[in-house]
């Protein structure tokens, strides 16, 4: 009913002939909007794929702080949504990118809210089920979070994370393959 | 639909409930540039609309467009400020917004239980950031978590008449 999240692969940069300079008032208006309707959504997309609403929250400042930094990107975001998805899923990879730093220096980070350690989330199946999709690789995952929380087609998701269409429903059966192997159940 | 497909959709819905609307911190000053004072007032207001009208912030421009609404309050983890009127959502009067800021227009459409989507669109005549266009219009009766499609001024525009405070 609504465009709102249809098509439009995210396009951060380039397209200097649409760029003009915001007034830093009307920049800093029109980001604010944008923190106030989906700072909670993407908040939530990021806490699947990092763990933790602290690494998220983290994830999703820093989107609106370069937005804040570089204004002039609005001109470019005739469609806001897909390009703030896509900042957060590359985001939240970098936050697995420098856990992995860290755990080669043995930093401890916050426990995922599927771990009975932080006991956020009732449920053992869920449980079981959120930790099988965290052992899957990276790609795995963001194609499973969009697809099943963010309730995305195969194109939107192919846009969002840069793949072909192909690519995204290979991945995703792959995925739900291991899954089903994992969880001892018929696909 | 197999069956590891509605698990899975189940237990990403109930951990992304784990994050409640009213625990996410309210947008940082942004770095130090121009115009801090009026976007950490923006940042506060957000904040304090967001605890106010916390039992009726509805996700999700995140869902393709075809699914409801996720409610702050399911049953397993019912929000405590989520008052039992909202169960029963009846139609709701679409505020009209065309002129506002967009954070005015955004908290004012949030808040009243709808969801946003967002277009930008050149515009010479309209002050940058305001709201030149909404679908549906303003005063539609519309369900709860319908999605309003915003088209906002984009670049640079006439000074904005300074926008009446909420």
């Amino acid at each position: 009913m609504t465009a709102k999240v249809a098509g439009g692969a995210a396009t951060p940069s380039s397209d200097a002939a649409a760029r003009t300079e915001w007034r830093a008032d009307a920049a800093a208006d029109v980001i604010a909007g944008l923190f106030r309707a989906y700072s909670v959504d993407l908040v939530r997309l990021a806490v699947l794929l990092v763990g933790d609403q602290a690494s998220a929250e983290d994830v999703v400042q820093d989107v609106f702080a370069r937005l804040q930094r570089n204004p002039g990107r609005l001109n470019v975001l005739d469609k806001p949504v897909p390009y703030l998805r896509t900042a957060v899923v590359n985001g939240c990879r970098s936050v697995h990118r420098s856990r992995h730093r860290a755990r080669l220096l043995r930093v401890p980070h916050e426990p995922p809210v599927w771990s009975a350690e932080a006991a956020a989330l009732a449920g053992e199946d869920r449980r079981a089920v959120l930790a099988a999709v965290a052992r899957l690789s990276g790609r795995q995952r963001e194609v499973l979070v969009l697809r099943y929380y963010g309730g995305l087609a195969d194109q939107e998701i192919a846009a969002a994370l840069q793949l072909s269409r192909g690519t995204v429903s290979s991945t995703a059966s792959r995925a739900l393959g291991a899954l089903a192997r994992e969880l001892r159940e018929e696909l | 639909v197999s069956r590891i497909e509605d698990r899975l959709r189940d237990a990403f819905g109930a951990a992304a409930e784990t994050v409640r609307p009213e625990s996410v911190a309210g947008l940082l000053d942004p770095p130090p540039v121009t115009r801090r004072r009026r976007a950490a007032a923006l940042a506060a207001a957000a904040v304090a609309v967001v605890i106010v009208g916390a039992s009726v912030i509805t996700p999700l421009a995140l869902t393709g467009g075809h699914g409801t609404p996720s409610r702050p309050a399911g049953p397993a983890a019912p929000s405590p400020s989520a008052p039992a009127s909202h169960a029963s959502a009846g139609p709701i009067t679409v505020p009209l917004t065309i002129g506002m800021t967009s954070a005015q227009a955004m908290a004012e459409l949030v808040g009243a239980g709808l969801n946003v989507a967002v277009q930008m669109q050149a515009s010479a005549a309209a002050p940058a950031g305001t709201v030149i266009a909404q679908t549906p219009v303003g005063g539609m009766r519309v369900p709860y978590g319908a999605a309003i499609m915003l088209t906002i001024a984009a670049g640079p525009g006439p000074t904005p008449t300074p926008a009446a405070t909420r």
